[in-house]
């Protein structure tokens, strides 16, 4: 069925497709999956008030060697992903915190699923 | 007869603002790129490039006509030179050409009217193309025109990367726009 917009209402509909294409563009900074089960991990330990040490996630061994982890770990960190913290009074256990921006994506993911929930048919 | 007369405002209204973005960004890039300039009328970034692009997509050919009239409202001086021709010439080139690829890719089934089949590859590889096709025909129109000191062979690499630059920066900005005032933060899995 051909509809027929208004030249306004035809560039505003077209904007707002190319709008969702422009968000989709490729970046530098995108996740992995590997990354982003190692930050789900760190993530729901930290939610659970009980924030993974370093040293624990990197043991995380379902999730690959220490080697990789650390790097894995790295690799979020300087993508503003995780920080970490030092315990009071021990300055050699490192926790990892989540950092805003993950924070951010967690909200934007409940959101979605909350969107997905209300309108399963879209 | 309303709807006709409201149809031709609309119509009006979005090449005028076609032409006004493209000559706001014409004079912003001379601004903040001008020290890319590498001979007259072309620089290794040109960000109005962008809106060759995002323009000719949101508005059809009410936004290439925009075009084409902000390319003659920027080489209006032109015109009294004796170099009518060529300012004229290169106003029908940057209007059209990127309307005439975006009509090709349609014609082609590569591309829908709605946009609705546009995804993030497609669109970047129109950057490219709207870049290599608009640096092709400029540099045609100038040698046809027998422009002084003109070595097409040279001159269409920087036309080519500066318009593709300058694209990419646009749909990038564009797109950092878009995350921080949309709901979808800038982060997204593989």
């Amino acid at each position: 069925m051909e509809n027929n917009h208004s030249p306004f209402a035809s560039a505003y509909l077209r904007f707002l497709q190319l709008a969702k294409v422009v968000q989709a563009l490729p970046e530098g900074q995108s996740i992995d999956a590997n990354e982003s089960a190692l930050l789900q991990s760190v993530v729901l330990r930290w939610y659970e008030n009980q924030p993974m040490s370093v040293r624990e996630a990197i043991g995380l061994a379902e999730l690959g060697s220490p080697a990789t982890l650390h790097k894995r770990i790295t690799r979020l960190r300087e993508k503003d992903l995780l920080n970490t913290l030092n315990q009071e009074g021990d300055r050699r256990a490192k926790f990892l915190i989540p950092t805003q921006r993950t924070l951010d994506y967690f909200q934007h993911l409940g959101r979605s699923m909350h969107q997905a929930h209300k309108n399963p048919i879209a | 007869m309303i709807n006709s007369v409201r149809h031709v405002f609309e119509t009006t209204a979005l090449t005028m603002i076609s032409a006004v973005l493209f000559v706001g960004f014409y004079k912003l890039n001379d601004l903040i790129f001008s020290i890319f300039e590498y001979s007259d009328g072309i620089n290794w970034v040109f960000l109005p490039a962008g809106f060759r692009i995002v323009l000719v997509l949101i508005m059809g050919l009410p936004g290439a006509l925009g075009l084409m009239l902000g390319s003659w409202f920027i080489d209006r001086d032109l015109f009294t030179e004796n170099a009518a021709a060529l300012a004229f010439l290169n106003g029908i080139v940057g209007g059209l050409t990127p309307w005439l690829v975006m009509k090709l890719l349609i014609h082609r089934q590569l591309l829908d009217r709605k946009l609705e089949s546009l995804n993030a590859l497609l669109l970047l590889k129109m950057t490219l193309l709207f870049a290599a096709t608009s640096a092709l025909m400029h540099q045609l129109v100038w040698l046809v025109l027998d422009r002084p000191h003109l070595n097409i062979w040279v001159d269409i690499w920087p036309m080519f990367i500066g318009d593709a630059l300058g694209a990419l920066l646009m749909l990038y900005g564009f797109k950092f726009v878009l995350d921080r005032v949309g709901t979808r933060p800038s982060l997204r899995p593989h």
